[in-house]
């Protein structure tokens, strides 16, 4: 945290011998106590949770700034994603800890030991100062980096530190609890193991004995990564950072076709693909495209990331270079191999949902839609228009029902629905016979229209289930499809009775073809 | 030698039409005078007549390419524009008109460079059955260049590219064939209701030699066709009909009388 601040105050650079010992500070119930310190400051014995006139009183130079512990954890959560270079599963260990799981990981970089040095260096670039232990269960590890300057620990070495730590070092504890732990004497982590569980349970409360298991790795704690780990991935890590973007888009490819190579084997194609880039100052660019249909088609997939990587607002800068690469499919379902059709109708459609996808990559799932039927009477409801990337085949059986809901128009009778709907009926000028008639001449747009000829009152009543909203919508609408001297047909409506209240109003709703 | 100087002089040829045969429109007196229709994998454009024409462009537009791809998908793109103009597609009318909504991607697109893009993306796509791309206003993009493209990339691929412009007048273009569209007013139904879909459709320009000319058309949901109308309702107008009286004189006879028609 306070590398954090330092690195956003100019002039508090810490690379300097001179300058002061910094503090972060935050207001506990009234007065501004230390909430975090740096190491010169440790040196010179101020601790978090001392009082800043107390610090001052010791240190006249201290150096201060306010914590944000929001900030705080934006940061961890941005170090966290920049630990994704190592592995796939990185968990946030508030408030200021980053548990990595590297089952599996460690002998793609040479041993643990080459492993813990090399995230060090990671975050020795970045200019903060870390420290990492490496043991076979997640609360060891995460206590004895707190407590100890452990580094690799084999299973055996890791019991016997564990032991030795203070009862401090078990997580989510109360300070009375600790305290009330001393007071019994039993002040290291060894002290409560060889205690009978029950009878501390019953002392302390259920959770001492939780934290306990977990601590000796007795029982599996939960571990939450910060998304979850891809079911495919497959990544490239450079030893000379890469410095042409041009050049990302052919480890991306080979990548690519080294996960639908995995995908095959699965059995699997993916819905989603992530690109995921890795710059040398630590910062990660991340790119998703999404597939109508699970895919393990290298080709395709490659021109989805080429088209989403044109379309980008702000291109992907190299700035320093890029230190790896990876692709990984966070979603894919089972696909089988298909034979073709000898009609080709399989593949038409295949290559439909190619196009769909390409289009969704490069203008969004919102601008590629395709019409759903509703079964409403309501005209602007009887039709939705969802993302074409998701709909698929459902609509045809809709459109029937649609039909037999409007009446399905006898033969040779002209369409009774506009071809285009405005969103918001637009507000008219008409005369037209009182009560009921239907409008004899209207003004819309500035433009006078002499009605020639007319079909209705079709009368479209709000749906009783539903009156919730604006009580001018609930209203009765009268609707009429007019022709006007021009040749041109338009769908209007009247909305309300005369006689009543308010007067009735005309709207415009469509235009016919 | 001078022949393959003439032949290194003039690199760009006409690429092959990659379908044979075109989509007709149903009507024998414009299939007739345009040699059984119009050229698949070519682009088509339709110009509003007016501003209050764009809706009627648009939909002879999407009618043309139901009849040109059958059973396959169309792909309709539409700048935003279009929406607040003439309102938005509408699925109940779309059905009305005899489109298969199952069978019609429909694309946002926000200005007239992503239009061209839907557009080219949709031409590479050989499954599709057509491509709907409705232009709003002027726009710098939409050059001689940019339509030069897109007649290629349906060459290419064979699918058939319907370009509407609305608010703009004809420039320069490679495309095929150029029509005017505007709407008409439509063959009454007995009860004096508005009609079919009916328009005047205008053959501006033909690639193939086809002189101007000129129908009034209407648009049969039914047969999936578009009609000639003989008689139109301008010429048919119900007009004042003298009674015949029962002394056999006929009063004085109205001057446009053989204008009357029964329909």
């Amino acid at each position: 945290m306070t590398e954090r601040l330092r690195k956003s105050h100019p002039g508090l650079n810490g690379l300097e011998r001179d300058d002061p010992p910094f503090a972060a500070v935050e207001k506990v119930r009234g007065a501004l106590r230390l909430a975090g310190v740096d190491r010169k400051a440790m040196q010179l014995g101020l601790r978090p949770g001392l009082t800043l006139a107390d610090a001052r009183a010791r240190i006249p130079h201290l150096a201060v700034a306010l914590a944000d512990s929001e900030a705080d954890a934006r940061f961890l959560s941005y170090l966290a994603l920049s630990c994704e270079r190592f592995t796939p599963v990185v968990v946030i260990d508030r408030p200021d800890g980053l548990l990595l799981d590297i089952t599996g990981c460690a002998h793609l970089f040479g041993g643990e030991g080459a492993f813990r040095s090399k995230v060090l260096a990671h975050f020795a670039r970045l200019g903060l100062s870390v420290r990492g232990t490496l043991a076979s269960v997640p609360d060891a590890a995460r206590a004895l980096v707190r407590f100890t300057d452990a580094e690799v620990l084999a299973p055996g070495q890791e019991q016997a530190l564990v032991q030795r730590l203070p009862v401090a070092a078990l997580a989510d504890l109360l300070a009375d609890t600790i305290l009330a732990l001393s007071r019994a004497g039993l002040k290291t982590v060894g002290d409560l193991a060889h205690r009978p569980r029950s009878s501390l349970a019953a002392r302390f409360g259920a959770l001492l004995v939780t934290q306990l298991d977990r601590l000796l790795g007795r029982e599996a704690g939960p571990l939450t990564p910060i998304r979850p780990a891809p079911q495919v991935s497959s990544a490239r890590t450079f030893n000379e950072p890469l410095m042409h973007a041009d050049m990302l888009m052919d480890v991306l490819k080979v990548l690519i076709e080294e996960a639908a190579q995995a995908l095959l084997e699965r059995g699997q194609g993916g819905r989603v693909f992530e690109a995921c880039f890795f710059r040398s100052d630590g910062t990660a660019q991340r790119l998703c495209v999404e597939t109508g249909q699970p895919s393990r088609n290298a080709q395709s997939i490659a021109r989805l990331f080429e088209e989403r990587l044109s379309a980008l607002a702000d291109p992907i800068e190299a700035g320093f270079g890029f230190d790896a690469v990876r692709v990984s499919v966070p979603a894919a379902e089972p696909l089988s191999a298909v034979q073709s059709n000898l009609d080709k109708t399989a593949d038409e459609s295949e290559a439909i949902g190619a196009l769909v996808d390409r289009l969704v990559a490069r203008f969004g799932r919102d601008r590629v839609l395709r019409i759903e039927a509703c079964d409403t009477h309501i005209p602007e409801r009887a039709q939705r228009l969802v993302p074409a990337a998701s709909a698929e085949g459902a609509n045809s059986a809709l459109q029937v029902q649609d039909r037999s809901v409007i009446g399905r128009p006898s033969a040779a009778a002209p369409p009774s629905r506009p071809l285009q709907l405005f969103e918001r009926p637009q507000k008219i000028d008409a005369v037209a016979e009182v009560p009921d008639g239907p409008p004899r001449r209207f003004r819309w747009r500035r433009v006078l229209h002499e009605v020639v000829a007319c079909e209705g009152p079709e009368r479209i009543a709000p749906e009783w289930w539903r009156q919730l909203g604006d009580p001018r919508e609930d209203e009765t609408r009268d609707y009429y499809r007019v022709e006007d001297q021009a040749g041109y047909r338009f769908w209007i409506f009247r909305q309300g009775f005369y006689g009543q209240e308010c007067a009735p109003g005309w709207f415009m709703h469509g235009l016919f073809f | 030698m001078r022949q393959q100087n003439l032949e290194r002089l003039v690199p760009v040829r006409e690429p092959r039409r990659a379908a044979a045969g075109g989509f007709s429109f149903g009507a024998e007196d414009v299939d007739a005078v345009l040699g059984g229709g119009l050229a698949r994998g070519a682009v088509h454009e339709l110009y509003a007549a007016s501003h209050a024409d764009g809706l009627c462009a648009s939909g002879v537009a999407l009618t043309l390419a139901m009849r040109a791809a059958g059973q396959r998908s169309i792909l309709l793109a539409r700048q935003d524009f279009w929406n607040s103009e003439t309102g938005w597609v509408y699925g109940p009318g779309l059905s009305e008109v005899g489109a298969d909504l199952s069978r019609l991607i429909f694309v946002r697109a926000k200005d007239a460079e992503a239009g061209l893009r839907v557009a080219e993306q949709g031409l590479s796509c050989r499954a599709l059955g057509a491509v709907v791309a409705a232009f709003w206003g002027r726009s710098p993009l939409l050059t001689l260049t940019a339509s030069r493209r897109l007649s290629l990339a349906a060459a290419q691929s064979g699918v058939p590219i319907f370009v509407v412009r609305s608010g703009t007048a004809p420039g320069p273009s490679a495309a095929e064939t150029r029509w005017l569209v505007q709407s008409q007013p439509s063959f009454h139904t007995v009860d004096h209701a508005p009609g079919r879909p009916a328009f005047a459709l205008s053959l501006l320009r033909h690639r193939g030699g086809v002189g101007e000319c000129s129908w009034r058309l209407e648009w049969d949901r039914d047969k999936q066709c578009f009609d000639v109308r003989r008689s139109w309702p301008g010429a048919a107008l119900p007009r004042r009909v003298v009674s015949v009286p029962n002394d056999g004189a006929f009063a004085q006879e109205p001057s446009r009388i053989e204008w009357l028609r029964a329909g």
